[in-house]
């Protein structure tokens, strides 16, 4: 359990909605109505993790539901609360933050039955290879399972040498083209999805000639330090993650922008 | 204790006291679907950035569009090129270049790679310094005044003083030689052939007229139709290195491109 100051575990693990609530507060109280202040964006983007977090458990009762249902529902809902945030119709003073999180799972379950009643009214194919309770990749989910908790010491060492070696490849890397591969490889974006972000702002095409070179860059470093091509074993993403996209790891530039 | 979608997003959005993040980022990196559930929520805020822009009307209201790639500036020559590329200067540019096209496919070419020379005039000389005795006291005018016209590319009277012209041995090549080039300047390949191609140039035709002399032979035997005899004199210049062996490789790389 973490350490908590803030009453219960269960608060505790709802830090997200304290900041949420204190950002809220912040938003009312505030004159800024001319432009996208950085309160603003971090609510934004908190409200839409924590609803794309609970459309996806209550979609795991409706199969029909797929990725871009909820990163749509998501991304509506977010807007309409920040806009209720602004105009005070949604009041949140005094409110706790596991009030907060039920009811953004109650919003996210509206959400979901109001798709439904539409859903309803077209006809949708059903995917029988689609496992009820998955919403996410299959490949990637199938492929992060088949590794073993129980995988021996000496396994977890190889692994943890491999993204060691790893992340001292990509350290030589210049931040832009190291965020490229970095959301290619992990987050499974496309080029064009990549171009829009907004910490790279390229075009799709200089995209595809960058990745190319980070890639070979990546396997001559790589097997110089004696690992051959494979795939990335468990414990990659985090080793990277940690040193590269974490906000503790994020030059202040970058923590200005996820705000922005 | 695994990782709960709570905890995944306090950590992304970075929450956490950092002895707790450590905690939970170690036992993500040794639980394969902790880590998974953590990257996947990671990924949606990642998406939702790349996809989605938050922005105010003008009415100060919240609104979200989707995010378009950029459109980049292109210089302005670029721009005006486009600007300009309209039917009715296209069309006639295309019709003028597809002209230009079929001159250039009908008009017989010069070959792209430059040949040897096409003419080389011999140096000038003291007549002189060869007529010694009886020429000399003769005064052969014939012969001085040959070399002269040639010297003032007067190609005619050179040929017409040359021929009138008698004389022995160095002096009488000399006077050969001069006539042949002059021949030669005049298009009269087959004469020149006649005049030149007796003499020895291996061994009694001395630079700086040796490389002229027996170049324009060359010329005449390639233009009288002789190509066997003057490929092979290819072959000799290329042996004899220098000047000639030069010519004889820019020769023969012109006759490859024509092909």
């Amino acid at each position: 359990m973490l350490p908590n100051d803030h009453g219960s575990p269960d608060s505790n693990r709802l830090q997200w909605a304290r900041r949420l609530l204190e950002l809220c507060r912040q938003i009312e109280t505030g004159s800024e109505r001319s432009r996208v202040g950085k309160e603003v964006s971090e609510a934004w983007l908190i409200l839409n993790a924590a609803l794309t977090r609970y459309l996806k458990g209550h979609a795991g009762r409706m199969p029909w539901v797929t990725r871009e249902d909820i990163e749509d529902l998501a991304a509506r809902k977010s807007l309409d609360l920040l806009r209720a945030i602004e105009l005070g119709d949604w009041a949140t003073g005094g409110r706790r933050p596991e009030e907060v999180a039920a009811y953004l799972s109650t919003v996210a379950r509206n959400g979901l039955l109001d798709l439904s009643r539409q859903a309803r009214r077209r006809v949708r194919p059903r995917n029988p290879d689609r496992p009820e309770w998955d919403v996410g990749s299959v490949e990637r989910k199938g492929r992060m399972s088949a590794a073993s908790r129980l995988d021996p010491p000496d396994v977890r060492v190889e692994r943890r040498e491999f993204a060691q070696a790893l992340v001292r490849c990509t350290e030589a890397l210049k931040p832009r083209a190291r965020t490229i591969w970095f959301f290619r490889i992990f987050y499974g974006m496309p080029s064009k999805q990549i171009a829009t972000h907004p910490e790279i702002d390229l075009k799709p095409n200089h995209i595809d000639v960058i990745l190319q070179r980070v890639r070979t860059r990546i396997r001559d470093c790589m097997e110089k330090q004696g690992f051959s091509p494979t795939e990335m074993p468990p414990g990659t993403f985090v080793e990277l993650w940690k040193v590269f996209r974490s906000r503790g790891a994020m030059p202040d530039e970058v923590c200005h922008a996820l705000d922005r | 204790m695994h990782l709960t979608d709570d905890d995944c997003l306090n950590l992304i959005l970075g929450l956490l006291e950092p002895a707790a993040e450590a905690e939970l980022l170690q036992h993500a990196s040794e639980c394969p679907d902790c880590e998974h559930r953590l990257q996947e929520t990671a990924a949606a805020q990642e998406v939702l950035r790349a996809t989605r822009v938050l922005h105010r009307d003008s009415g100060g209201r919240l609104c979200m569009d989707s995010r378009h790639l950029q459109p980049t500036a292109e210089p302005w020559i670029i721009r005006l090129a486009r600007s300009l590329w309209r039917p009715v200067i296209r069309y006639p540019l295309a019709g003028a270049a597809a002209a230009l096209i079929l001159l250039w496919i009908l008009l017989p070419s010069e070959p792209l790679v430059p040949g040897g020379p096409a003419r080389v005039a011999l140096p000038d000389f003291d007549p002189a310094s060869y007529l010694r005795g009886e020429g000399a006291a003769a005064g052969d005018s014939a012969f001085v005044r040959g070399v002269a016209a040639y010297r003032d590319r007067d190609m005619g009277r050179a040929i017409a003083e040359l021929r009138r012209a008698r004389l022995e041995g160095a002096a009488e090549l000399q006077r050969r030689v001069f006539l042949g080039s002059a021949l030669a300047w005049q298009e009269e390949y087959e004469e020149a052939v006649a005049v030149l191609e007796p003499l020895p140039f291996e061994y009694e035709i001395h630079e700086p007229f040796h490389a002229p002399a027996w170049w324009t032979l060359y010329l005449a035997l390639r233009e009288t139709g002789r190509r066997a005899a003057a490929d092979s004199l290819l072959d000799i210049f290329t042996a004899e290195g220098g000047e000639l062996a030069d010519w004889a490789h820019a020769e023969r790389r012109a006759r490859a491109s024509e092909h």
